[in-house]
């Protein structure tokens, strides 16, 4: 009897979570491709509700300006943010990050029907907290890496107008040239992806300081938006750049990466230490020993 | 076996009925052609075929997984599976990163010869051909040499620097790339340019050096850490039993299989975050 309340608790949950993920996965596909194609019109209450949803999340995306309150909202602009901006990688992280849930919920009625009630409680949050947790804290890394990148190549770039200022070259001149270049780019680099999108707004009609100017909006890295608020700023006053404003620039951009660097590396020895803390944790709960 | 040039391995082939003829020149896929765990084992020089690295992967982790049935089963398979990922996806990446960082040392000398030599009035091609045996043994000679074959055979410049940004994730290769292509466009003389990024990256490139050197002491300090205290705490268990409570229960075993899966966690996290915060963002 007990077997088959289990099983039917099992079956159960098993649906209920594939018909809320499968609203989910479709909302976010909704979110991405940005028009509604869904074609399976059963569940109209989830429906309506992920409809709205996906109106905020368009706004969200669109205006990327204020943070929606919906976590799949907050997930999918901090994958745009992560420069996974392409559908098939975007598909592939809500996919791990369901399974996750999934695989969470077996395990956790697995321990609720094994052990008894206190254990269960003690057994199952973190499991919980691991497959919900799991995933954000990954694609948090990710993000975390893609604006490093951008704050690095941002260095990088500001060197390279100082190159091409000390050979006479025009900032703005040197700015298309460089994005025409980034054009072959097969690595993925993030400043090659804003170059582009600048060079982009410049041919639309609008110019390449106003292209300059929206990359702060997908950019979180402090360093990184004064860096292009400034260089924006020196395109404004002088199309040409000016060789002593752009080495002025790239100078202090090089001062501040290195306190950066001396930041984090302070970030590290904090990481250590709290690193040790739970190890003693973990080893205390591994031999059982009572203090 | 002796290398052909481009022009040699033109005048060897038969041209005359070619159609006819069943093309002996062996395949060689190009990079854009392999697939992603490929392309990560080619840029971390594993020179093994992917399926018997796959293979050598999963036994490892076959091997820690019946280890660790000693401690439990829950315990073997996270023990098996983290261990074979790491091995799989984490390692080569790893490898190449470090491989790159290698070569990205050795750029700025490389940059300062080329600088020179292009200032002189050679072409970008004849300096680089009389750069490299400037250059110490290593990773950036290796990929030069590599590039200067490429060229050699007919191969595109560009192109064969744009795969050289694909195999080193760098922005020191970037910006060389970048410089070569915008300047060489231009039909100007680089050569300053050369000598200008020369003197950036390598105070860039030793700025970083300093600041890794002392995350990697503080991260090899905490291994050991951990090593003393798991070898410390084993031994204080089997010197003092009363001080452990005995396995009685099977939720008791499950808390102790998880601890250990906790310690293996703890030290993988802990090791990515550090990396995460001392490297530059790339891989």
């Amino acid at each position: 009897m007990t077997n088959i309340k289990i099983e039917a608790v099992l079956v159960a949950l098993l649906c209920l979570y594939l018909m809320v993920s499968n609203v989910r996965r479709l909302s976010t596909r909704q979110a991405e491709l940005g028009r509604f194609q869904a074609k399976k019109n059963y569940l109209w209450s989830f429906f309506i509700q992920d409809f709205r949803r996906y109106i905020r999340s368009r706004a969200a995306v669109r205006t990327l300006s204020n943070v929606q309150s919906s976590l799949v909202d907050r997930e999918v602009r901090r994958l745009e943010e992560a420069g996974m901006s392409y559908g098939s990688m975007r598909s592939r992280y809500f996919f791990v990050r369901e399974m996750l849930l999934f695989v969470a919920l077996l395990t956790s009625i697995y321990f609720f029907a094994t052990y008894t009630t206190l254990v269960a409680a003690f057994l199952i949050p973190p499991i919980v907290v691991v497959a919900v947790w799991g995933p954000r804290c990954w694609l948090y890394m990710r993000w975390y890496a893609w604006q490093r990148r951008l704050d690095v190549e941002q260095l990088f770039l500001l060197q390279m107008l100082n190159v091409g200022a000390l050979q006479g070259w025009d900032t703005i001149r040197i700015l298309h040239e460089l994005a025409d270049v980034l054009a072959d780019d097969r690595t993925g680099s993030p400043i090659a992806v804003e170059l582009r999108r600048a060079q982009w707004r410049a041919q639309m009609g609008g110019t390449f300081e106003e292209g300059l100017r929206a990359i702060p909006a997908r950019v979180r890295h402090e360093g990184s938006v004064r860096k292009t608020e400034a260089l924006a700023d020196s395109l404004r006053v002088d199309p040409t750049g000016g060789q002593d404003r752009i080495t002025a620039l790239s100078r202090e951009a090089y001062h501040e990466f290195v306190v950066d660097m001396e930041r984090r590396a302070s970030a590290v020895s904090i990481v250590l230490a709290a690193a040790a803390c739970v190890m003693i944790v973990a080893l205390a709960s591994f031999l059982q020993i009572t203090i | 076996m002796r290398e052909l040039t481009f022009t040699q391995l033109l005048q060897s082939t038969p041209l005359a009925g070619a159609d006819s003829i069943e093309t002996p020149i062996p395949k060689v896929k190009e990079l854009s052609q392999l697939s992603s765990f490929e392309h990560q084992l080619v840029r971390a020089e594993i020179s093994v075929a992917h399926s018997v690295f796959i293979a050598l992967c999963i036994t490892i982790g076959f091997v820690l997984f019946s280890a660790g049935l000693f401690i439990g089963p829950l315990f073997a398979i996270f023990l098996g599976l983290t261990i074979c990922f790491e091995l799989l996806f984490a390692f080569p990446r790893e490898r190449a990163f470090r491989r790159a960082q290698r070569a990205a040392r050795q750029l700025p000398l490389l940059l300062e010869t080329l600088g020179h030599q292009v200032h002189a009035g050679l072409s970008f091609e004849s300096s680089l051909a009389k750069s490299l045996p400037q250059i110490p043994r290593g990773e950036l000679a290796v990929l030069m040499a590599e590039l200067m074959r490429k060229i050699e055979r007919g191969g595109d410049l560009y192109q064969g620097l744009e795969e050289l940004c694909d195999r080193c994730r760098l922005p020191d290769f970037r910006l060389f790339t970048q410089v070569v292509k915008m300047f060489g466009r231009g039909g100007r003389l680089y050569g300053d340019a050369f000598v200008q990024l020369a003197i950036f990256l390598r105070g860039y490139r030793e700025n970083l050096s300093q600041l890794q050197r002392r995350a990697h002491v503080q991260r090899v300090c905490f291994l050991l850490f951990t090593g003393l205290l798991i070898s410390g705490a084993i031994f204080y268990a089997y010197m003092v039993p009363d001080a452990c409570v005995p396995v009685q229960s099977s939720a008791l075993g499950l808390v102790r299989e998880l601890g250990a899966c906790a310690i293996i966690m703890v030290v993988l996290v802990t090791m990515r975050i550090t990396s995460a915060f001392s490297f530059e963002g790339y891989d």
